[in-house]
């Protein structure tokens, strides 16, 4: 059994319209998988059913069944899946800017219970800058460095599973390696999952074992990410899919 | 360590030093506070309880605005929903003081609660119609219970009668609201440090971040609807028993900006922002009188110090309009200005001795 399933998921909003239609993925114990398409795929809905804020977005899950570790995750809040061992790090600068740093991540250990806690050191000290500007405010932070806080912040709570949403967006293509690089090295050695959710095709590759194609809110095509990235084939579904870690490329918009 | 930092966390004064100054400020504030009564006549105490009553109200609105980032236009509402469930448990049915303000509380966290549900779905300024909305319904149902209960004239508020301690009405009052309003002040400034102000500030500026930290944003919103309104609402049952009575005419909408005014003229988003706002908004009307007596001017007459009230609303527009534009961390912003200034001015010339 796999430690996240997805089966036939189909999410629509109170507006009318439907976000995913039938979208089934599987992460293993450990696994790494990404998931990428470009923008109006679904990605963002599929962040939000599973990190349980869809209903504040008004939508809602049709039909279809989310379980990690076998328990229903569509009807949890977002304090129960931390608990529960799923953490996210949200898209683009998933940090709250007027908050310091330190602050940032006391917020999130607020939701962890007591005899988990790592103490407020040990969480900042993922990244030993952040422990070197805990006092500043948070929207001060180089881009970088705010992703950073945003990784170390979902790491505080020592996940199972770990939510990825985006994390090239608007940073520089070495700052985005760099991370990703490191991101890969805490999850073979901790032995995370990680879901990858990312628009930028290669960065996705590189990082992942498996890879999901998602458009108009379907998967279209799903392989093992090293044959993808030999084949090509995810550059033949993107446009311009061969430079797209840079941002101004636009990737197959609509 | 960055500049910015550094003017936050270093200061050419002791760390020591600057303590026991505050120390003496807040020790010599309360002194003269609980002096009051015996230092000014019952019109200038009554001023006192006013600012007392303003700020309460003002430093719950301002954590609902300020740091939640809620705006709510339903404060003469709330305060109504304090004056009228008293007059309901108090004026009516007579039951003793503490149960009255628990009653009064409960009352204002549920009319909150109520209020604060579209915020679950709205943001910003269609937030800020439903909260319209709720003024108006709650002054209809309150004209309704007020006529049909106690007649056109309002509600008569008798004094609160503190027991032993009871002396005349006016200093009574204003102990009560000098008591309310320390509670208060605490209970917001611990509030604001706890972990559920980090996840208000992080609910007003980026929800999907705080919900990725585990905050169930839509509750936290609730409940501090709920607190403030609850505050609110006690702000309303002092007033009532400051003014001795509680009539509808009282609660307008203009009543209800004029605590937003307090709230943006003092600084959004802090507590001694409210205080100083308070002094501003209750203070205004009193100077402009006054200037308006001094000038001579009939109150027939063409001069513009003819019409006070309508200059009092012209100025506290004014005054919101230049915050806004120049200085969204009003009075309280301005000051920190000035005082970093003068200790810019003070430093070369401390290291050239």
């Amino acid at each position: 059994m796999s430690l996240l399933e997805v089966e036939g998921v189909e999410v629509s909003y109170s507006s009318g319209a439907t976000a995913l239609r039938g979208v089934s993925l599987a992460v293993p114990e450990a696994g790494r998988i990404a998931v990428i398409g470009p923008n109006g795929a679904g990605k963002t809905s599929l962040t939000r059913l599973l990190t349980g804020v869809l209903r504040p977005y008004r939508g809602r899950l049709v039909t279809g069944s989310v379980r990690f570790d076998g328990r229903d995750l569509a009807r949890m809040s977002p304090g129960q899946l931390i608990r529960a061992g799923i953490s996210h790090v949200p898209e683009g600068r998933g940090i709250i800017p007027t908050l310091s740093v330190e602050d940032n991540v006391r917020l999130v250990l607020a939701a962890i219970p007591r005899r988990n806690r790592p103490t407020l050191d040990q969480a900042l000290g993922v990244y030993p800058i952040l422990l070197e500007r805990r006092k500043a405010m948070a929207g001060l932070l180089s881009g970088g460095q705010q992703q950073m806080l945003a990784i170390a912040r979902a790491l505080a709570t020592k996940p199972r599973l770990l939510i990825a949403d985006e994390l090239s967006l608007g940073l520089a293509p070495i700052t985005v390696r760099d991370l990703v690089d490191d991101l890969h090295r805490r999850s073979v050695d901790e032995g995370t999952a990680v879901v990858l959710v990312e628009q930028s095709a290669t960065t996705a590759l590189r990082f992942s074992q498996y890879t999901y194609l998602l458009d108009m809110g379907l998967i279209v095509h799903e392989e093992d990410s090293a044959t993808l990235l030999e084949s090509g084939a995810a550059h033949e579904f993107f446009v311009g899919g061969g430079h797209d870690l840079a941002p101004e490329e636009p990737v197959g918009s609509k | 360590m960055t500049t910015l930092t550094a003017t936050i966390t270093d200061s050419a004064v002791p760390r020591t030093r600057r303590r026991s100054v505050r120390l003496t400020l807040l020790g010599s504030g309360a002194a003269l506070t609980l002096a009051l009564p015996y230092l000014l006549d019952s019109y200038w105490l009554f001023l006192a309880s006013t600012l007392g009553v303003n700020f309460i109200a003002a430093a719950a609105l301002n954590v609902l605005q300020g740091n939640a980032g809620q705006f709510s236009l339903g404060n003469a509402a709330f305060l109504a929903v304090g004056s009228y469930s008293g007059a309901f448990l108090w004026v009516q049915q007579g039951f003793p003081l503490p149960v009255v303000f628990v009653g009064v509380a409960i009352a204002g966290a549920l009319a909150g609660l109520i209020v604060g549900l579209p915020a679950l779905r709205l943001h910003g300024i269609y937030l800020l119609m439903s909260s319209l909305a709720a003024h108006f319904i709650v002054t209809f149902v309150a004209s309704k219970y007020q006529v049909a209960n106690f007649g056109v004239a309002g509600v008569p508020y008798k004094a609160p009668g503190l027991g032993p301690l009871s002396q005349d009405r006016s200093k009574d009052v204003y102990y009560l609201i000098v008591v309310v309003a320390a509670v208060v002040a605490l209970l917001l400034w611990n509030l604001l440090r706890s972990a559920f102000g980090r996840a208000l500030v992080g609910v007003r500026d980026r929800d999907v971040a705080a919900a990725a930290c585990g905050i169930a944003v839509g509750r936290t919103k609730l409940v501090v609807w709920s607190i403030t309104s609850s505050i609110v609402a006690v702000a309303g049952l002092l007033q009532a028993m400051s003014l001795g009575t509680a009539s509808i005419e009282f609660y307008t909408l203009g009543l209800a900006i004029s605590f937003v005014a307090m709230t943006l003229i003092g600084g959004n988003g802090s507590l001694l922002g409210s205080f100083v706002g308070a002094i501003f908004v209750t203070g205004t009307p009193e100077v402009i009188s006054r200037i308006a007596k001094a000038s001579g001017a009939s109150p027939f007459g063409d001069s513009i110090w003819s019409h006070p009230f309508e200059l009092q609303r012209i100025a506290y527009g004014a005054a919101i309009v230049l915050f806004i534009l120049l200085e969204p961390d009003g009075l309280v912003g301005l000051g920190r200005k000035l005082v970093r200034l003068v200790r810019r001015m003070q430093r070369p010339r401390r290291e050239a001795t």
